[in-house]
């Protein structure tokens, strides 16, 4: 009797010993551990949000550059290779005939005879155009015709009033071999945004001699 | 019992803890410089497109002279005419006459004469200041005398 006492005793301080060593957390290392990983997430989760908004922002300035390079380097070339150069004065109606070369300063479009175009036809002229902030072009008649034009400058790019063109030694026997300056002056806004001012100038020497 | 119960609760040595800091400031410390390089990169290329057109206009503008003297010479001595109208050597002032005022830019344009005398070398030089130093793009083109005298 004495000796089952003394197993059924053993045996409940055994389990007491198993109690003790299989303890769980207490409530104050429970919080401080939630604690942690709320700080660790939030600040993570910030950083990468913030990184995420900000390489969208980076994507969409290079994509909107991209664009603006695109329609510098389309007029620049076209322009070079092209001849008999007519300016349209800016804030004037669009003309509808733009076969007869001139000289001017401060032109808000420039009209010309394209380097696949024929001279006699005098209704295969290209144009190019700053309107309403934005680059428009034509390829075809009827010029007076807004609806003719594609625009070729997005919406995020605003053209300010002192872009323009500015062409010289344009007119036919002057001597001189015609040379024609593009400016754009103007701000980006990408949509989140963020607004940065650019400045291109380029210049372009007709490549046909002018004889 | 107690010593084996010290074992057990044993935590993170000093040495773990500051090698475990390191590496997670390390990582985050990579993602921010991603980060900042691209968007200094992003602006490096706004600059690099605007002196690239200017480089390519000031060698547009050598070629518009060279151009103009030979068509308005009538006994073909407008390579002769072309040259004379050229810098020494290199010079910054040597801008297109219409909008010379680019801010923050500047070109020099150099030409070389080495060639013989029907061929001139036009470097053309655009720097600016940004970020931690000077950058700079550099165009250039030989011309050609196609006439003959």
């Amino acid at each position: 009797m004495k000796l089952f006492f003394k197993k059924i005793i053993n045996k409940n301080n055994k389990g007491r010993k198993a109690l003790v060593e299989m303890r769980g957390y207490t409530l104050i290392e429970t919080m401080i551990a939630v604690a942690l990983f709320l700080i660790v997430i939030t600040t993570g989760l910030g950083a990468l949000l913030s990184a995420n908004s900000l390489q969208k922002k980076s994507q969409d300035m290079r994509s909107i550059l991209d664009n603006l390079n695109f329609a510098m380097e389309d007029m620049s070339r076209n322009i070079r290779t092209g001849y008999n150069f007519v300016c349209i004065v800016g804030g004037s109606p669009l003309p509808s005939d733009v076969s007869t070369p001139n000289n001017f300063h401060n032109c808000g479009g420039i009209a010309f005879e394209s380097g696949t175009g024929r001279i006699s036809d005098p209704l295969d002229q290209w144009v190019y155009y700053i309107s309403n902030n934005r680059i428009f072009k034509t390829t075809k008649s009827p010029y007076d015709d807004s609806s003719n034009y594609i625009q070729l400058t997005p919406d995020e790019i605003n053209i300010d009033a002192a872009s323009g063109f500015v062409v010289t030694g344009a007119e036919p026997g002057d001597g001189k071999q015609p040379f024609i300056t593009i400016k754009l002056v103007g701000t980006i806004t990408t949509p989140q945004g963020v607004s940065t001012p650019f400045y291109l100038q380029t210049s372009v020497s007709q490549r046909i001699m002018d004889m | 019992m107690m010593k084996k119960n010290n074992k057990l609760n044993k935590g993170f040595t000093l040495v773990e803890t500051l090698v475990a800091i390191s590496i997670f400031t390390m990582s985050i410390l990579g993602l921010m410089s991603i980060l900042a390089s691209s968007i200094s990169d992003i602006n490096y290329a706004k600059q690099k497109i605007a002196a690239s057109y200017l480089a390519q206009e000031g060698i547009e503008y050598v070629r518009n002279l060279r151009d103009t003297a030979i068509i308005s010479s009538v006994d073909g001595t407008g390579w002769t005419t072309f040259k004379a109208l050229l810098p020494p050597s290199s010079d910054s002032s040597f801008y297109p006459p219409d909008g010379s005022t680019f801010p923050n830019f500047t070109r020099t344009i150099s030409v070389d004469t080495t060639f013989g005398p029907d061929e001139i070398k036009i470097t053309s030089d655009v720097s600016w200041t940004q970020g931690s130093g000077d950058k700079h793009i550099i165009f250039s083109e030989n011309l050609y005398n196609w006439t003959e005298e």
